[in-house]
């Protein structure tokens, strides 16, 4: 079993200052095994905060970022499951499934994990599972005109099972959510 | 080692169940003890 913490689209310091203090209270160190971060962190600190949570942080460059090192795309495996891991800039209609869906073949992941629309999303589509994190410090986003609540998820992997929690700040409250994802074995394949 | 996913008491709030809950009723902060001890215990053997 492992914990792994998908956040991203901080926008620290350019469009929020820092993170909401009830999220920073749940992200203690010791519980969770690994980050993967799905871009525009934007400042160094916010980067080494994410590294004293836990050791094992994989990060993608966004739009925003100025690292020249970080990769625009990552691919992570657990057991049988491949994770992929993209910003979202790049996937154009923004956020769209059926665009995400060929990037998802493209990587060939059962898992694609991308950010940029700063809104909450987990679907299932074409028998592979499809995680926003959103945004989570809340930052403005040009994408919608409403108020952009602050989260972000914690996958439990357990071999092909994925347990997905949900964490967003909903009037000064965290709330909870939980998705279930199983990867299929789709025996009709052909290679 | 005690499953979260097993312990009923608490099983239906996700607000008190879930891994980074502090609540002391919450079943992962047995969990994570759990972990905790086997690590020193296989460090012992």
């Amino acid at each position: 079993m492992v914990l792994v913490l998908v956040i991203g689209d901080f926008h620290i310091p350019y469009r929020v200052h820092d993170l909401p203090l009830k999220f920073k209270k749940l992200l203690v160190p010791g519980k969770i095994q690994q980050i993967i971060c799905t871009g525009n962190v934007c400042d160094k600190e916010t980067f080494d905060y994410l590294r004293t949570v836990a050791a094992d942080v994989h990060v993608v460059k966004g739009d925003y970022d100025e690292f020249p090192s970080w990769p625009l795309s990552k691919i992570i495996t657990h057991g049988p499951l491949r994770i992929g891991v993209l910003h979202g800039h790049q996937v154009i209609p923004v956020g769209d499934a059926e665009s995400l869906s060929i990037v998802a073949r493209q990587m060939d992941v059962d898992i694609l994990l991308t950010g940029h629309t700063h809104r909450f999303e987990a679907i299932e589509y074409e028998g592979k599972f499809f995680v926003n994190p959103g945004s989570a410090t809340g930052a403005y986003s040009g994408f919608s005109s409403e108020d952009i609540k602050p989260s972000f998820v914690l996958m439990d992997i357990q071999g092909v099972v994925v347990v997905t929690y949900v964490y967003q700040l909903v009037d000064g409250d965290v709330k909870v959510d939980k998705i279930e994802y199983r990867k299929n074995y789709d025996t009709n394949r052909v290679l | 080692i005690t499953s979260p996913d097993n312990d009923n008491n608490n099983a239906n709030d996700l607000n008190i169940n879930n891994p980074l809950s502090l609540d002391q009723a919450n079943p992962w902060q047995e969990y994570f003890k759990d972990t905790e001890l086997r690590k020193i215990i296989r460090q012992d053997v």
